[in-house]
């Protein structure tokens, strides 16, 4: 015991005088088994959430979508749909597109959005049922009142309250009773695909009888959801449902979805994991650098101790005991590692839950600690920086005592890799030869040291490239949809009216407040949803029927043409790399025909591939205004383009539209750009954040480094200061090797970083981004910053070690023989 | 000419307090080849850092030239070590990274402006000077211990710096290594260096001009070698 005693005695001895390297290793360590332990968890109880919540809220099993522009009677869809084998509730819901005006005294909001019109009686919905978090519940007497339960995140977006003034297309006002959730609606992602839209885009619960009457669909509906029982065989299911829809409904078209398809549900379960990979990621590269740090230091430590290990061995100590000392510290280490890496992912994990919590808020939340990754993280924490330590302590203790006792001329260090410079001859004065060969001269550490400046910058570059590629992607996209035509606005109707009508003819003579016209253009389009076909690949498309001569705005063509009133489509080149197409190659479309006035039926027709064009988003597809005839919509119209007249602007154009009959939304196009922004911006903060951790990272590595090349160097300085060579000569030269360090570390890092990002959005475009183009890149701009932050952080490092440098006591550090 | 003005050195330690030079008064003029002789703890090593400005007295001054060091800056101490200082240390201290050749040039750098090829000639020149002309692209640990002390005698010399301060010069080194360590000293001494060895071998004291002889940190003896000055081939050890 008392031998144990000693040998803590002295290593704490050890501690003591070399706290602060400890410290900074033990802070990368934390920073890694933080990460590791505070978010190793999160896809778990994410996960367990979302399970709760989707259980809790009875989320359908099976929804059936009629096709857009198809209506059944409620009780006739009922009908055909009831006592089907498995399905224990049904509950139809007629969902229309919206503008929602909720424009307070102090702001402005004008958004488009969709209505849920959803059956109040006893106590409903009782499928996909909402949870209330603020106001009262729907109740039977609601059935046919303007009352209104608005989505929490759009609702917590603008700060709106039960009680605030909400009005719809029609000018209609409603009576806001309460905010709540449901599980179609825990992400909020319009139709042109804004992940976090919640700013542009506004979902209102009503009662179903309200919207039917507000859309004058009066007893219709157009979609249906369903629970099965437990057992229930889902393909079986569906496969009656088609039947009977069949002979019930020929005409009318459908689409089904299970729980699991639903993509608001991927999503969900997809952000959950794939979060996970990359904070796996992240802690890996924390711990690997965290290692590097802790195998630099210990083996410096031993190397400072190769006198006393060789005094141990010749005066019999045994090896155990020897070892002991240094691996005490890297115990030490392990254990200041651990202890702040839990205390720090405790916090991490609070914190993290609070901003999942506000970035995607679920009804339940079941944040907890999964001990599993605790503990898992606590060992890893520990054993990496102890193996770490005892590499180096072990090599140490296999040489002869003589080999390590012997001082002075036979001490003489081997120049390393120095030799290599003599091939490579420096220009200028010594002082500058210096700082390369003593890179040179210890190459094992110098590695280290560069590898865990990499994998900090590797980190930075992950994170900010991330954030470039959505930028540079944008921007594409950006140019694409606005460089033509750019202050055009979209006015989505409320169904398919021919184009001539009396109220679409109206529009033009349109006036603003003071009896100038309104709108300098207007042009009829459609819009209808679709899929595009070709072997098993399948994409859902979002089809524009444009008329391609239009003065105001028609595709970009990268390759290929389409001229007005010709027949083919015109794809993304996502689409085209998808269904692995060329121009001139044809593809299968399955897209809506009109049967009657209120259905439609999906069909597939074969068309040719004539055009390519230069937006990111895949979902994006055009033809030209003659195809309508294909859908049994020539002469019609759901899509009005616009641009406003010199006297007006679009919340101009929004306000005279609102109270138009037949008018669903109206968007300006710029609008589903500044969404994107507006996620962009948000994720901006978060990066700021994790370029200030991975730089404080790689001035921690660096710092160690040059603290541990002072303490290697000590009577190589003091001979300089005894030669009068100033302390900023010294300084200087530490800064220039750290320089040449901080260089490399960045050049690899930022190799790494590229690797690295290509694979985490590869992994992310896999399952959640599979409709976006993604230009993968780093800015100038990134790299640029990259460098300069990378290399910045490395080469000041030496100014830290000035104070010691000054305080050095020259004779006894001249005199002093390791 | 080096003056040392009734210098005391005291050190705390603890709560004892040590008396490492006590009022010790010398002078040493130009071209002098001066052996400090004592054994340990005599204050011999103390005596040659405040001569190198390393370290300050704690009473007493000592000038250089007529300069005084002991109440001079930080800055003014790394000055005067750089145009009056050349070292030689017991274990050399060489830099590890450097050749031969270069630290020497180390020490051709901070005498200030030259053009590369006159470094580089220069720094070749004293090397030759010292026996080391076909060593010059070793490193340290490529030559043997004599060799090591030659570049450091190189690298004292190419400072160009009138005094020449050697703290056992030859402690590490085999007799016969370290007789020709001590003739270069004494031809530096011969060229007009004032030269001072720090030493507990009475041996190397035979062949100073003078010997100072410290013990306790006083003066106990200061004068020619005790039975005459000797030549370096009559050195025994």
């Amino acid at each position: 015991m008392r031998k144990v005693q000693f040998w803590l005695r002295w290593s704490w001895r050890d501690l003591k005088a070399r706290w602060l390297q400890v410290m900074a290793i033990g802070i990368i360590i934390a920073l890694g088994t933080g990460v590791f332990s505070g978010f190793g968890g999160q896809e778990k109880w994410r996960t367990h959430s979302l399970n709760v919540s989707y259980d809790r809220l009875n989320t359908y099993d099976v929804r059936m979508t009629l096709t857009d522009g198809s209506y059944l009677e409620k009780a006739a869809l009922l009908n055909a749909l009831q006592d089907v084998n498995g399905v224990t509730n049904i509950e139809s819901r007629l969902i229309i597109a919206t503008q929602v005006d909720a424009s307070q005294e102090d702001e402005t909001i004008l958004v488009q959005g969709e209505i849920v019109g959803v059956d109040v009686a006893e106590g409903g919905p009782h499928i996909n049922q909402l949870y209330r978090n603020q106001g009262r519940d729907f109740t039977e007497a609601d059935a046919g009142q303007n009352v209104v339960v608005v989505e929490y995140k759009f609702a917590k977006h603008y700060g709106l309250e039960p009680g605030d003034s909400l009005r719809i297309t029609g000018d209609i006002a409603l009576d806001f009773v309460a905010t709540g959730q449901s599980s179609e609606y825990f992400y909020i992602i319009p139709a042109e695909g804004v992940f976090l839209g919640e700013a542009s885009y506004a979902v209102l619960f009503m009662p179903l009888e309200t919207v039917q009457t507000i859309a004058g669909r009066e007893g219709l509906v157009n979609s249906a959801v369903m629970t099965l029982a437990d057992g229930a065989d889902v393909e079986a299911v569906q496969a009656e449902i088609e039947t009977r829809m069949a002979q019930q409904f020929p005409d009318t078209g459908f689409e089904m979805n299970t729980r699991q398809e639903d993509s608001i549900h991927k999503l969900a379960y997809s952000d959950a994991k794939n979060d996970q990979v990359t904070w796996d990621i992240i802690a890996y590269l924390f711990l690997i650098g965290a290692a590097m740090g802790a195998f630099n230091l210990a083996g410096r430590m031993v190397e400072a101790q190769r006198r006393q290990i060789g005094i141990g061995m010749a005066l019999g100590v045994p090896r155990f005991w020897i070892a002991l000392r240094p691996l005490l510290v890297g115990l030490q280490i392990a254990v200041s590692g651990m202890v702040f890496g839990l205390i720090f992912g405790a916090i991490l994990s609070n914190a993290f839950g609070n901003i999942v919590k506000d970035f995607a808020p679920l009804p339940y939340w079941i944040i907890e600690l999964d001990m599993t990754t605790f503990l898992r993280a606590a060992l890893v924490g520990f054993l990496l920086p102890f193996v770490a330590t005892l590499i180096p302590t072990l090599r140490a203790v296999r040489v002869n005592p003589i080999d390590a006792i012997q001082a002075g001329t036979v001490v003489a260090k081997g120049g390393g890799w120095t030799k290599l410079l003599n091939y490579l001859p420096i220009p200028g004065k010594s002082f500058a030869r210096m700082p390369f060969r003593n890179i040179l001269r210890a190459p094992w550490r110098t590695t280290l040291t560069i590898l865990g400046v990499a994998i900090a910058i590797t980190l930075m570059i992950m994170f900010v490239g991330f954030l470039d590629t959505f930028v540079a992607t944008m921007d594409r996209a950006e140019k694409a949809l606005l460089e033509q035509g750019g202050d055009r606005v979209q006015v989505n109707l409320n169904f398919f009216y021919p184009s001539d009508t009396a109220e679409i003819q109206a529009l033009d003579e349109l006036k603003t407040a003071t009896g100038e016209p309104l709108l300098a253009e207007t042009e009829p389009r459609l819009m209808l949803g679709g899929t595009l076909k070709r072997g098993e690949v399948e994409i859902s498309t979002m089809l524009e029927l444009v008329t391609m001569d239009s003065p105001i705005w028609r595709p970009t063509f990268v390759e290929g043409n389409l001229k007005a009133g010709q027949e083919g489509i015109v794809l993304s080149e996502k689409a085209a790399n998808d269904l692995e197409v060329e121009v001139g190659d044809t593809i299968i479309l399955e897209h809506p025909l009109r049967e009657g006035a209120l259905s439609f039926r999906m069909i597939t027709s074969e068309v040719r591939v004539a055009a390519i064009h230069d937006n990111p988003m895949r979902s994006l597809n055009y033809m030209d205004m003659s195809s309508a005839g294909m859908m049994g919509l020539e002469g019609q119209t759901n899509l009005l383009v616009v641009r406003p007249s010199a006297y007006a602007n679009v919340n101009d154009i929004k306000r005279a539209l609102f109270s138009q009959p037949g008018v669903s939304s109206v968007v300006a196009i710029r609008e589903y750009l500044d969404a994107f922004d507006e996620v962009l911006n948000i994720f901006a903060v978060f990066l700021r954040i994790v370029q200030g951790v991975v730089l404080f990272m790689a001035f921690l590595i660096a710092f160690n480094s040059t603290s541990i090349n002072v303490d290697e160097r000590v009577r190589e300085i003091a001979t300089m200061f005894a030669f009068g060579l100033p302390v900023r000569t010294v300084t200087r030269m530490q800064i220039v090797e750290n320089i040449v360090i901080g260089i490399f570390g960045t050049l690899v890092g930022l190799l790494a970083g590229w690797v690295v990002l290509q694979q985490f959005l590869a992994a992310r475009v896999e399952d959640q981004l599979e409709d976006i183009n993604l230009i993968i890149v780093l800015s100038p701009n990134t790299i640029l910053i990259s460098i300069g932050l990378g290399v910045l952080v490395v080469a000041l490092t030496p100014i830290l070690s000035i104070r010691r440098m000054l305080r050095m006591d020259i004779p006894s550090t001249l005199r002093y023989v390791e | 000419m080096i003056t040392i003005d009734h210098v005391s050195k005291h050190y705390q330690m603890g709560a004892v307090t040590v008396t490492a030079l006590q009022d010790v008064s010398l002078q040493v003029n130009k071209g002098e080849f001066v052996v400090i002789l004592g054994p340990s703890g005599s204050g011999k090593t103390t005596l040659l850092n405040m001569l190198s400005a390393l370290d300050t007295p704690s009473s007493g001054k000592i000038s250089i030239n007529g300069k005084d060091i002991t109440s001079a800056s930080r800055t003014d101490h790394f000055k005067f070590r750089r145009e009056t200082i050349g070292f030689i240390f017991q274990s050399f201290n060489l830099f590890p990274s450097l050749t031969a050749l270069e630290n020497v040039q180390f020490a051709v750098d901070m005498r200030g402006n030259h053009g590369n090829g006159n470094r580089v000639a220069l720094a070749q020149e004293v090397l030759t000077q010292v026996g080391l002309g076909e060593r010059v692209r070793h490193f340290p640990h490529e030559l043997s211990g004599g060799e090591q002390q030659r570049v450091a005698i190189a690298r004292a010399l190419a400072m160009g710096n009138p005094i020449l301060l050697a703290d056992e010069p030859t402690g590490e080194l085999d007799f016969r290594t370290g007789i020709q360590i001590l003739q270069l000293l004494q031809e530096q001494a011969l060229n007009g260096k004032t030269v001072l060895v720090v030493t507990h071998n009475r041996e190397i004291s035979r062949i100073a001009d003078r010997v100072v002889e410290l013990s306790s940190g006083q003066i106990v003896r200061d004068g020619p070698p005790q039975g005459g000055k000797a030549a370096i081939r009559d050195l025994h050890w």
